[in-house]
């Protein structure tokens, strides 16, 4: 019997509530939520300007099986959400350490702010990003370019029955929207998370 | 090897501000294409 492995969220005020999930969505909701439907859109900004939805959480938590070892914790796209969601000059973005895992670990949850309804801060914005990562040199990634065969590697901790914890570490990703984003309810997009198993 | 599919949604729509601004950008230009005017050019 192999592990049994839930892919989990984490909202609300810190040190996050543990959601598990199968869909979430890109919102401005404050505090955080998993999916308010079609409440807290997220806005095209008016010229020149760059506006997000606030900051989102993914990962992965074994909740049982039988297994020996599970490592490589590893999260990507189809590598075309700016195509088929016509983002024009917009991405998902998804935040990335200079050295180390990625993924954020859960300790380090910090709870995505802005102005509800409208936009969240940038997880790189320099007083109102995150803390994991906002000193960090390396900028953002554009979450297309994580596909199939070349998926980012966000945890590479080993979890055994013994560890303590059995949440992996989070990806931390956002919606970017520029001037030239069309807007729309989205087609619903299949990204995944994927590890290795003993 | 293992794996799972976590699926993403958005919903987008047009910020205040930017409809604010378009309002102002077609006040400004006026009405490009007046419907009695006659704009080829005579022979």
């Amino acid at each position: 019997m192999a592990a049994t492995v839930q892919i989990v969220g984490y909202y609300g005020a810190a040190p996050g509530t543990k959601t598990a999930l199968t869909v979430q969505r890109y919102n401005t909701a404050i505090p955080s939520q998993r999916d308010p439907g079609l409440s807290f859109p997220n806005n095209i900004p008016p010229t020149g300007e760059t506006y997000r939805s606030c900051w989102m959480y993914t990962g992965a938590e074994i909740t049982g099986g039988t297994y020996s070892q599970l490592t490589n914790w590893r999260w990507g796209t189809p590598g075309n959400i700016k195509a088929t969601w016509g983002l024009g000059s917009g991405k998902v973005q998804v935040a990335l350490k200079d050295t180390g895992d990625h993924g954020c670990p859960v300790a380090s949850y910090e709870a995505p702010t802005g102005v509800s309804g409208s936009y969240g801060y940038d997880i790189k914005d320099p007083v109102n990003g995150h803390t994991y990562y906002k000193s960090e040199t390396v900028p953002c990634a554009d979450a297309d370019n994580y596909t199939t065969t070349s998926p980012l590697v966000f945890d590479t901790t080993v979890y055994t029955p013994a560890s303590p914890l059995k949440v992996t570490k989070l990806v931390v990703h956002q919606l970017v929207l520029e001037d030239d984003s069309a807007f729309g309810e989205k087609a619903e997009i299949s990204n995944f998370i994927r590890w290795q198993e003993i | 090897m293992p794996e799972q599919a976590v699926n993403v949604r958005a919903f987008v729509v047009y910020s205040d501000q930017y409809i604010a601004e378009q309002g102002e950008l077609e006040r400004i230009r006026g009405d490009p294409f007046p419907c009695d005017e006659d704009f080829g050019c005579p022979r």
